[in-house]
Order: structure tokens, then C-alpha cells, then sequence
């Protein structure tokens, strides 16, 4: 079959191109439906990355956060027209799930959107085990579940702190971004005996925070403020003030979860991190196990409302010049999400 | 219920190959095989009617009920011109449509028709009765009565390339298919023209440049460079 793919081919240009499309029997034919715009792709739609690696990875279709129906399964085991979620981190071995974390961070692990073709494509061949089929009439909007992505990536952060014995009465989110805002959203749900803080730097967001127990503004924090557990989800040069105060701020033996992507290097007091005797863990992307917990918070009617308010736009994309319409809305806005309806 | 007549009964006479057009492979499979598999993977297509020659209806059937399950295939013998590869159809389809169902006509030399163009033919088909999937003339379109001197140059902005799918109401295009005259056969060369004949309305579908007719070498040629573009850049950057 013949299949449409809408690539990145320089910074701010986008091209189509038509492709055959082969399928294995470990893979499922699907049609991509939502999908959302994030930050990792705006860095490469504006060339925010270094030169030498916008040159290896380009051409790509970008865009992994998304919703998929599938057209065809060769084994029959997936309806055609079931609704799935895809996972985009595509590790060459997972079998159990000891696996499925471990080879999250493998390097040989494939990230679609990161020189990997993501899913501004109007069909592709998936791998059946990174299908996470859900029931979509329970979602009050189907568009809402390309937010499944970000959510996984905050339960998988959230899983990883839980590895670690730790007191968990206070948890904390440096950042008011979206995955600030979504992580924070996961830790109410799923920790709903602590106590959530949230940590922000813009006060004109901080009504989106109002599920938070307690809400401060970066640089301000109070005197008697401490937390067990610490999830930096800033990123970029800020990443330094908010390293700064969950060390600060964060109780002997306290967690750290590193979550922001910076391109640069951060300068962190390490005295603080011994005489503390803390624990900082890096944590990115998720695993298949991530998305299938991912489900039930999109089912969840407090937190799709909550998802909710954060779409800014929805652009149907008949062609590449609607994506780059898209691309350029995204870039503008400050907070929010911009949401894909593909139709080409 | 929506339906999809592909017609691929022609001999391909401006292909000047010894197999007809429809049959020349672009990349691993027939051209046909490719626009078959954009209407067989589309959800809102129920039904597929191929119109064939006749003497390859039989290995075609064969094949495409072994490797296409799923969807209720019909295998028809082509006409001697278009309009009576179409009526073929039409009388197969009439045991499984009733009149509110749609029906897309689409030429076999389109594979690079779009899941979206499939989409609104059928949307549009079932608010307006009958469609037509155009694109916007760019070239400035010139008349010339004689062949040698220009009569006249309209304004391009009325004018449009059609395309297919042509997509129709079940009953409005039997309807004027049973009341089609051996002239509008002779001289009717498409199936929007033969419904705006009866003064019925047609509506323009938004159709995409990729989806041209290989109607020549020169158009098989482009087609095949499309489809290996991104392999050729990544070869380019190794």
C-alpha cells in the first residue's frame, strides 16, 4: 500500500512524500487520527538543535504523541477500527517488564519523532506489542487522548521515584509547564495521601495549579517548606534555579527526579546532595506498561476535564502547509497544547 | 453503505506498452493493486467492485479474495468504453446497495488517491447526491476551434482539472444510467457529465496534484520517483 508521510525536511519546511508501505506479521496497519505538537518537536521545526543533528535526522516525520485506528491486523488478533494508543519509544528487545524499563534506556532504543519517522503519516506499520488498544467512547473527547503520551511519561517518572523507599508525604513539582502540570495531575490521582506542592514561575498560571494542596512561586518559597520527594520538570537554563531549591528543599534522603531536557550543562552544588544524602534519578520517555496506566486517568472525567483546558487549538491537517500552520501556532503559545486532526 | 467502482477495463492504447496501464508495475505491485488497497484499507468503504478485461477477471478474483478478506469484493467484466464498464458495475452493485448509498467511480491509474479524497467524496456524496474531484486549473487555459490560432482565453479561476473519484447516490446514477442514450455513450466521456445532462447539480470535492492519472510512460515515470524520493535522500546522507 501507498502511504502519505508529511516530513520535516529543513527547519521550517515541511514536504510530502509517498511511500510503499510493507507489513509483518508483527505488525499492525494503522491510521493515524489526533496527534499533538511538543516541545522536542518544535526544537527541530525551528532548528533549535545543533546543526550536526538536525543533518543526521532530517528528513523526518515528526509528532509521537498521537491516536491511531487500526486498518489492518495480518494475525487478526486487533479489530480493524479498534482505537490505540501507539507507544513512539521503539526498544529492539522487551519482553517482560523488567525489560520494558530497562530497554527504555537502552541506545539502541528508537524514539519516533527523533530521527525516527513519527506519526504525521497517513498510514504505517506498527508493532503489534506497541499497540495500547482503549475503549474509545469512554473518552468524553477523542482527542483528548493524545495527551496519553505525556501522562505515561509522568507515570513512569512517578514509578521509577516509587522504586526507591522513600517517605512520600510531601511531593513536590518544580515547573508550570505542561508536563509540570500534567505530572502534577498524576501525582493527585495516584499519590492522593500526599501532600502535593506544586512550584511555579509564572502567577498567571497558578489557576491551573488549584489541585494542588499548596502553591509557590519559584524564589519565594517559604521558610518551613520541605519536601520528600522532588519532580523537576523545568528544563532549558532554568533548570539550574529549580535544581537549586529542591536541594534546598528537599528532606535527608529525599528523591530527586530529573525530568527537564537541557541542551547545556547545569551546575549542581554537590556538597548539599552528600550532606543530605540524596537520591537524583533521570527519567524520560515510557514504556508500553506506562501507556496501558495511562488509560484509565484519560477515562478518568476530574482529569480529562483537566486536559481539557489545556487545548489551545485544534488544526485539521489536510496538507503539509496546515502543519506548518499548526507548527507556527505551537510556537507561539507560552502554555497549552495545540492538537492534529489528521485528514490527508 | 458505501461502494467502490474501480475501472480498469481499458487497453491503455496512449500507454504503447504490451500490457495495459493498470497492469504495469509502480514499485513492488500493479498499479491496480495500489488503488484497490486505498479504498480496501479506507473504514467507510463496505464494498469494492473491480471491472477487469475479461480475460483476466478470473486470476485477479483469485488472487485479491485470497489476500483481501474483510470486505465484500465484486469482480466485473469491462465494456467497450467506459460508460458500459461503469453500467456493468452498477448492475452488480444494484443486489447490494440500496438508492441512499453511495457509489465512487475511480480510475485504476490513481493510486496515489488519499485516504482524505475518499473520505469527503463519501461525506459530501451523501449531503449533495453527486460529486466530482477536482483541482484548480494553474495553467492558463486556452481555446482554439482551428488547432492553430486562439479563439478565445477564459478566465482560470472558473476552471478546474477533474479528477476521480466521481461519487453519486446508488439511485441517482442508475437512475441515469437507465435512461443513457447510445449518443451520451458515443460522446460523454465521464459520469458528472452525464448527471449534469439531466440539470442535476454536481459538487466540487477538493482533489491533490498527487493524485494524477498514469495515463503515460512519461506519468509512470513521475510516479515512480515520487515513490522512491525518501529512499534516494537517504541514501544521499549515508
Amino acid at each position: 500500500m501507498i502511504k502519505t508521510v508529511i516530513r520535516l525536511k529543513y527547519p521550517g519546511f515541511f514536504q510530502r512524500y509517498l511511500e510503499e508501505e510493507y507489513l509483518s506479521d508483527d505488525e499492525v496497519l494503522i491510521q493515524p487520527k489526533y496527534g499533538a505538537i511538543c516541545k522536542a518537536d518544535l526544537r527541530y521545526f525551528y532548528g533549535l538543535r545543533p546543526q550536526e543533528v538536525l543533518q543526521h535526522k532530517l528528513p523526518s516525520a515528526l509528532i509521537h504523541e498521537a491516536t491511531a485506528i487500526v486498518l489492518y491486523d495480518p494475525l487478526g488478533k486487533i479489530a480493524t477500527g479498534q482505537a490505540v494508543i501507539p507507544v513512539p519509544n521503539t526498544p529492539c528487545t522487551a519482553e517482560t517488564a523488567d525489560d520494558w524499563y530497562t530497554s527504555n534506556y537502552a541506545l539502541d532504543t528508537q524514539f519516533r519523532s527523533s530521527g525516527y519517522d513519527g506519526y504525521a503519516q497517513n498510514l504505517l506499520a506498527h508493532r503489534r506489542d506497541l499497540l495500547v488498544p482503549y475503549e474509545s467512547s469512554f473518552v468524553t473527547n477523542g482527542s483528548l487522548s493524545v495527551f496519553a503520551e505525556l501522562i505515561s511519561v509522568a507515570v513512569h517518572a512517578l514509578h521509577r521515584a516509587l522504586h526507591f523507599p522513600t517517605k512520600r508525604e510531601v511531593v513536590a513539582v518544580w515547573g508550570d509547564g505542561l508536563v509540570g502540570y500534567i505530572t502534577s495531575l498524576v501525582i493527585k490521582k495516584l499519590l492522593p495521601e500526599s501532600k502535593l506542592v506544586c512550584i511555579i514561575k509564572h502567577p498567571e498560571r497558578a489557576d491551573y495549579f488549584y489541585h494542588a494542596d499548596d502553591l509557590l512561586i519559584t524564589g519565594a518559597i517559604l521558610k518551613h517548606f520541605s519536601c520528600d520527594l522532588a519532580f523537576e520538570c523545568v528544563g532549558g537554563n532554568a533548570s539550574e534555579t529549580a535544581l537549586k531549591e529542591i536541594l534546598v528543599y528537599l528532606e535527608p534522603n529525599g528523591i530527586g527526579v530529573l525530568t527537564g531536557v537541557t541542551e547545556g550543562t547545569v551546575p549542581i552544588e554537590t556538597r548539599m546532595v552528600l550532606d543530605k544524602g540524596l537520591t537524583f534519578l533521570g527519567s524520560s520517555r515510557s514504556t508500553q506498561l506506562d501507556f496501558s496506566a495511562a488509560v484509565p486517568l484519560l477515562q478518568d472525567p476530574w482529569f480529562a476535564g483537566k486536559l481539557e483546558q489545556v487545548i489551545t487549538d485544534i488544526y485539521v491537517i489536510r496538507d503539509e502547509s496546515d502543519l506548518e500552520k499548526a507548527f507556527r501556532t505551537a510556537g507561539g503559545t507560552s502554555f497549552g497544547k495545540v492538537l492534529l486532526e489528521f485528514a490527508f | 453503505m458505501n461502494a467502490a467502482v474501480i475501472l480498469a477495463g481499458g487497453k491503455g492504447e496512449r500507454f504503447m506498452a504490451a500490457i495495459p496501464k493498470q497492469f504495469v508495475h509502480l514499485g513492488s505491485k500493479p498499479v491496480i493493486q495500489h488503488t484497490f488497497e486505498a479504498f480496501y484499507l479506507h473504514p467507510d468503504i463496505d464494498v469494492i467492485c473491480l471491472v477487469l478485461p475479461k480475460e483476466r477477471v478470473a486470476t485477479i478474483e483469485e488472487k485479491y479474495r485470497k489476500e483481501y478478506p474483510g470486505k465484500t469484493l465484486l469482480f466485473v467484466s469491462g465494456g467497450q468504453n467506459r460508460q458500459e464498464s461503469t453500467a456493468n458495475a452498477l448492475k452488480a452493485l444494484s443486489e447490494k446497495l440500496t438508492a441512499d448509498d453511495v457509489v465512487l467511480i475511480h480510475d485504476a491509474v490513481r493510486p496515489f488517491v488519499s485516504p482524505r479524497i475518499i473520505s469527503d467524496n463519501v461525506k459530501f456524496t451523501q449531503q449533495y447526491g453527486a460529486v466530482d474531484t477536482v483541482i484548480p486549473a494553474e495553467d492558463t487555459i486556452v481555446e482554439s476551434f482551428d488547432g492553430e490560432t486562439i479563439t478565445n482565453i477564459p478566465p482560470r479561476k472558473r476552471f478546474y482539472a477533474g479528477q476521480t473519484p466521481q461519487s453519486f447516490r446508488f439511485g441517482l446514477i442508475r437512475e441515469v444510467y437507465a435512461a443513457i442514450t447510445v449518443e451520451d455513450m458515443e460522446s460523454v466521456t465521464d459520469d458528472a457529465s452525464l448527471v449534469l445532462k439531466k440539470n442535476l447539480p454536481v459538487y466540487l470535492v477538493a482533489g491533490e496534484k498527487h493524485n494524477f492519472k498514469i495515463t503515460t510512460p512519461w506519468d509512470l515515470m513521475l510516479a515512480e520517483a515520487l515513490l522512491k524520493m525518501s529512499l534516494e535522500e537517504e541514501e544521499q546522507k549515508a
